[in-house]
């Protein structure tokens, strides 16, 4: 295998495990509050 | 479909591909509960990863488990992110399995490719392909963590399934009789899954 396809199969694993392990990363992207949230009370 | 796909994806051998495998199977290890709390989080109209994304690319916002159309879909799609892991080992442990003089030999006469993947292949995999669904149909018959965490059953009873509806009518609406022959139905649909499986196995080691 030439080195482009290694390096080309490389990056596709590494993006298709980002889009599989999407919705656990979205409770880290999305359960930090600002300052003024928490101040509201938004937790 | 989704297991096979990625099986072959990752069925190279390259360095960290072992690592890269135990991640894509780790949403089989998690618990059915937390995985229904993350798809609950991640599709939650009002802080969710999904109308971040949506919103990132100027679309509106949408609110899949609140909606009769949609909610159901979000289930089958949370409930197809750790089967599909588990998919995945099956056939990887098939395509191990393959002999290797049978893909040489067809190489040599010249297949490649997709060809070498519909007829030697898939073939090959008729087994892991019988397992697989029948796994599969039995572990949608028991999805009840789900419907549970993530929409009760709703909006408008649009995502109950027949485990959560034996649940529904036995704790909630009391009704004793009916939820246990609601459970001996599924328990019969179970068992002939099951009997198919095994009289399948058992006709295969005997041959």
């Amino acid at each position: 295998m030439s080195h482009f396809a290694r390096a080309s199969y490389g990056a596709a694993v590494v993006a298709s495990l980002a889009i599989w392990l999407l919705p656990l990363m979205g409770i880290v992207l999305t359960s930090l509050r600002s300052q003024q949230e928490l101040n509201r009370g938004d937790f | 479909m989704l297991g096979l796909a990625l099986a072959v994806f990752l069925g190279q051998q390259f360095a960290g591909m072992r690592m890269a495998r135990s991640l894509f199977f780790m949403p089989f290890v998690i618990s059915q509960v937390v995985v229904g709390l993350v798809f609950s989080w991640f599709f939650n109209a009002r802080f969710g990863l999904l109308n971040s994304i949506l919103e990132a690319f100027g679309a509106a916002p949408v609110a899949p488990l609140e909606s009769e159309r949609w909610s159901i879909y979000t289930m089958v799609l949370a409930g197809l992110w750790p089967q599909t892991a588990y998919c995945m080992i099956l056939y990887l442990t098939g395509l191990a399995a393959l002999p290797s003089a049978q893909i040489d030999a067809a190489r040599v006469d010249g297949a490649g490719g997709l060809t070498l993947f519909r007829y030697i292949v898939l073939p090959q995999l008729r087994p892991v392909h019988f397992i697989v669904a029948m796994v599969c149909a039995v572990a949608a018959l028991r999805s009840f963590d789900y419907v549970m965490i993530m929409t009760w059953g709703g909006p408008f009873n649009s995502s109950t399934v027949l485990a959560y509806y034996m649940y529904e009518q036995t704790f909630l609406g009391l009704r004793y009789g009916y939820g246990a022959a609601i459970a001996t139905v599924l328990l019969a649909l179970m068992s002939c899954i099951i009997f198919v499986l095994l009289w399948h196995l058992f006709h295969r080691e005997r041959d």
